[in-house]
């Protein structure tokens, strides 16, 4: 076979827009698969979007909840998306968003990596890699992330931080416009990113590792490193305290974790295996980023090149560290990780083909080599993915899927129940609850501002599980008189959902006729009415 | 001369907030240092709180140890003290201790005036040595570390002997201590209790303690070790013995050359450093401001208003252990407290889930009121509706008198 000799740049660039123009419609596609979004969280996003185009402000108290319970929300996504939301008045234009955002992630890995390589053909091959990972696309497509948004801003920073740093390594005047202009918009992205919460705390730990990896290595630091990095300290942990300022207080660390019930961390923690690692990122990046990494802490001299690649080994290992607190996001932590990976094997690559170059003889030319390695990527990537994907043995987050039929349901709740009733079901449908029924629920996936979550988890379970005929009733009851509710209509939810979270294929409380009443039935959904109130 | 103007002005703040917190707030931690123990010991601190009216106790002290950084410290570098000064004085640790006026604060004043006088009348500091030892253990072993500390430097120099003498004495001392043993320290505990943000009304900021830690690493070169050792270690100390103001003063002083940078060295970017400035600032005072309202979650003036208007003098209470001793000083009405654990059934009274089994075990001791508080419900049944707090929505047995969010008073309706 003969390989091009040698590829202009011209087309390069071309291939590059051809990967983003394709991604985009690819994931426009996936997006307006159904007129609604596929899960139910989305609809806790698209509930406070609403609210920030009503009343310019995110809602910090939850009304539908029972207790009527605070929320500690961070407003960055809500904000953005809300000013979005109110301009064109239509849902479609956050699925678009959600696209534009994926293409800007991928445009600023191209500069990253060009970044570190000064070449823009490892920095098309990183935006391939990471194109092709499957988290992008297999996922259920049609969900609003917050995530993106925060991926972006973080990256962005990232790379106005490095560029800024090697200018100021080469130039050392810093008077000229163009320095000040982009510590003005470090400035901006580091108060935008800390609007965005947890996520925010990446963009703090990848600063503080890289600053310490330069301690390590008594490279020089300049100055105004150390004072970027008592800036950023101070604004994103402020503004999460802040934010989360009342949680803490009431929930002390646990905050951190969301103040998750331990059941629920557990099945979050199983997510982070190898096979999930590579089903999800695929198995050339994990493969190729780590043997990158390994590589990279292999050689001893110290360089400018480096010192980029440390940056994104320290984000690396923050993805990590964010892995344990950004409880409830394992998508946001697979997909950094898989970007940093991605990037890594890229540079890698670039490494290793410019040393054959230079070093033997080639036979074929040095986009020669780039075009093999993405033949191989695509044949063996696709090849052990489809056979990972085809076992199952990749355990996806456990979502809740909305269907015609769900949303049927909870508009029957709406219509046909009496406005103050109270809807019992899994934590995860508090979202459809709130946003289609308009209705109270008992708990909601939130588990912050819960003051025992362990109890109330376990309590809603003995509801669907109890061996004990009198444990629903007592339970329900006990929940109405300790919300002053007593005489509240109660409704309960059965669907395939929740027989798996709580493992019965059937509620128990059925068998008694007495005090649960089947009311209505949309394709596997039950609606039942609770008529003990006591 | 700016920095005395500085030093002045937060002086006067300072005490503008804590008289203005004293004259509304009197807690029950105050109370709970006046009780009569088991093992009854008069030491400095309860001679004084005999003489001087409870509440002015810890200003007392609080006004002495400002006095002496003051002293102490103005010929030094002027920038920092001011700092450190301004920083333990607007600070919820500062101002909950002087206004509770709690041990902690005395053992401080005394350590403080030890070191005053070390250096020229050695025996006026082996007094005061003498005197903050009485307290309890922990101050002791602070005056000790001093001590050597002190004397290591100003006649030996020798910096290996004393890093090992303040080690080894800090090591065994605080294995001998008996709170070592009686309070089991977990990570979590002292998170909670000693950063603000997590629940510690009388911690550190978290923004404080990460900037004390980048501060030392940062000027661990510059400052001698001398003095950055012999403070970890009483920081380790102040931590087992759950001194919360220790802590604090200690992540203010090690906090404060940073911060002094960060306020008055030139920055090669002027805008981060303002806007860093503004974000610092942002952070301590709204600090500050969460401080207050958690503060008047714990006011108690209220409740016994309350209680002196809604139950009659002659009555016996039942409510929480921590209120009891300051609602009958403050009231004259009895209430149910025994300090012998074994008698104490107002466990099996709160928590009984039988109606019948409750109103013996409340009759047997003849008690006519309950006083329920929003904090009882949170401390004894952790936010739950169970036992009593069930129980007394019975109205044949009781008879509820008063309800707001705060508190709900029940009185008992006797069978006769």
């Amino acid at each position: 076979m003969e390989l091009p000799r040698r590829v202009p740049k011209k087309i390069v660039l071309g291939l590059l827009a051809i990967i983003l123009i394709g991604v985009f419609i690819l994931k426009l596609y996936f997006m307006f698969q159904t007129d609604h979004f596929q899960d139910s969280r989305s609809y806790y996003h698209l509930w406070q979007i609403e609210n920030v185009g009503e009343r310019g402000i995110p809602a910090y108290t939850d009304e539908f909840n029972a207790n009527n319970k605070k929320l500690a929300v961070p407003p960055g996504y809500y904000l953005f998306s809300g000013l979005m939301y109110a301009t064109f008045n239509s849902i479609i234009v956050l699925k678009i968003m959600e696209a534009l955002l994926l293409v800007g992630i991928l445009i600023i890995i191209f500069f990253l990596t060009k970044l570190a390589t000064q070449n823009s053909k490892a920095g098309v091959f990183a935006v391939f890699l990471t194109a092709t990972m499957p988290l992008v696309f297999s996922y259920p497509q049609n969900m609003l992330r917050p995530f993106y948004l925060s991926i972006l801003v973080t990256l962005s920073f990232i790379y106005l931080f490095l560029k800024t740093n090697t200018t100021f390594e080469n130039d050392e005047s810093i008077s000229n416009s163009l320095f000040i202009g982009r510590i003005a918009g470090l400035i901006i992205l580091t108060f935008i990113s800390a609007l965005l919460g947890i996520h925010a705390l990446f963009l703090l730990i990848t600063v503080i590792i890289y600053i310490s990896f330069k301690v390590v290595n008594q490279s020089q630091i300049r100055i105004y490193l150390r004072e970027i990095t008592i800036f950023i300290t101070l604004v994103i942990t402020g503004t999460y305290l802040l934010i989360y300022r009342e949680a803490f207080r009431e929930h002390g660390l646990q905050t951190l974790w969301n103040n998750m019930p331990v059941e629920y961390y557990r099945e979050y923690a199983n997510l982070f295996n190898i096979i999930n690692s590579l089903g999800l990122i695929n198995v050339v990046i994990v493969i190729g980023g780590i043997y990158g990494i390994y590589h990279f802490f292999k050689e001893n001299e110290y360089s400018r090149e480096k010192s980029h690649i440390l940056f994104y080994g320290a984000g690396f290992f923050a993805s990590f560290i964010m892995a344990l607190i950004s409880t409830g996001n394992p998508e946001f932590v697979f997909f950094i990780g898989g970007i940093m990976l991605a990037i890594s094997f890229s540079i890698f690559l670039k490494k290793m083909i410019s040393h054959a170059a230079s070093n033997y003889k080639l036979k074929v030319s040095i986009d020669g080599y780039w075009l093999l390695s993405i033949i191989t990527i695509i044949i063996v990537g696709s090849l052990f993915n489809i056979s990972i994907l085809e076992t199952r043995s990749v355990s996806h987050v456990k979502y809740l899927e909305v269907s015609e039929n769900t949303i049927e349901a909870f508009n029957w709740i709406k219509n046909e129940t009496p406005e103050k009733s109270i809807i019992i079901g899994s934590p995860q449908h508090a979202a459809l609850t709130r946003y289609f029924s308009e209705r109270m629920f008992l708990i909601d996936e939130d588990f912050l501002f819960v003051r025992n979550p362990e109890k109330d988890l376990t309590n809603i379970k003995s509801i669907y599980t109890s061996i004990f005929r009198s444990d629903p009733e007592r339970i329900i009851n006990e929940y109405l008189l300790e919300l002053g509710l007593e005489n509240t209509a109660v409704f309960l939810l059965f669907d395939s959902h929740i027989a798996e979270e709580f493992k019965t294929t059937t509620p128990r409380f059925e068998e008694n006729k007495e005090c649960f009443e089947k009311k209505k039935e949309f394709g596997d959904i039950k609606i039942y009415q609770f008529l003990c109130n006591r | 001369m700016k920095h005395n103007i500085l030093i002045g002005a937060a002086i006067i703040l300072s005490g503008i907030v804590i008289s203005l917190l004293a004259g509304q707030i009197i807690s029950e931690e105050s109370f709970k240092d006046a009780i009569p123990i088991e093992n009854f010991s008069i030491n400095i601190y309860i001679l004084l709180n005999n003489m001087i009216p409870i509440e002015y106790v810890g200003l007392f002290f609080a006004a002495f140890v400002l006095l002496f950084f003051i002293y102490f410290h103005i010929k030094q570098d002027k920038e920092i003290v001011s700092t450190v000064i301004a920083l333990i004085i607007f600070s919820p640790a500062f101002i909950y201790t002087s206004v509770n006026g709690n041990q902690a604060l005395a053992g401080l004043a005394i350590y403080l005036a030890t070191m005053i006088f070390i250096k020229k009348y050695k025996y006026v500091s082996y007094i005061f040595a003498a005197l903050g030892a009485t307290l309890n253990i922990e101050i002791a072993l602070m005056l000790a570390l001093g001590f050597l500390a002190t004397s290591a430097y100003m006649y030996k120099k020798d910096l290996r002997n004393l890093f090992l003498g303040t080690t080894i004495i800090a090591i065994i001392s605080s294995f001998i201590s008996r709170s070592v043993f009686e309070s089991q320290i977990s990570l979590s505990k002292v998170l909670t209790q000693f950063i603000f943000e997590f629940g510690g009304i009388s911690g550190s900021s978290i923004i404080l303690i990460v900037i004390a830690v980048i501060s030392t690493l940062l000027f661990w070169k510059k400052n001698p070790p001398i003095f950055i050792i012999p403070l970890n270690i009483i920081l380790l100390i102040s931590i087992i013995s759950e001194n919360h103001l220790i802590f604090h003063i200690i992540i203010s002083i090690l906090a404060g050359p940073l911060i002094t940078r960060i306020i008055y060295k030139k920055w090669s970017i002027d805008l981060i450093k303002k806007s860093s400035l503004i974000a610092l600032f942002v952070l301590l005072t709204i600090n500050m401001i969460s401080f207050y309202q958690a503060y008047q979650l714990e006011d108690t003036s209220e409740i016994i208003t309350i209680i002196s208007e809604n139950i009659p003098e002659n009555s016996l209470i039942l409510t929480s252990s921590q209120k009891g001793y300051m609602i009958e000083k403050k009231t004259g009405i009895q209430t149910y407290r025994k300090y012998d654990l074994k008698e104490d059934i107002s466990e099996q009274i709160y928590h009984s889930t039988s109606l019948t089994n409750t109103i013996n075990l409340i009759e047997n001791i003849n008690i006519t009121h309950i006083v329920i508080t929003q904090r009882m419900i949170e401390d004894i049944w952790e936010g739950r509706y169970t036992g009593l707090l069930i129980m007394v929505r019975d109205k044949d047995h009781f008879l509820p008198l008063y309800a707001s969010e705060k508190i709900e008073i029940y009185q008992v309706i006797s069978r006769d």
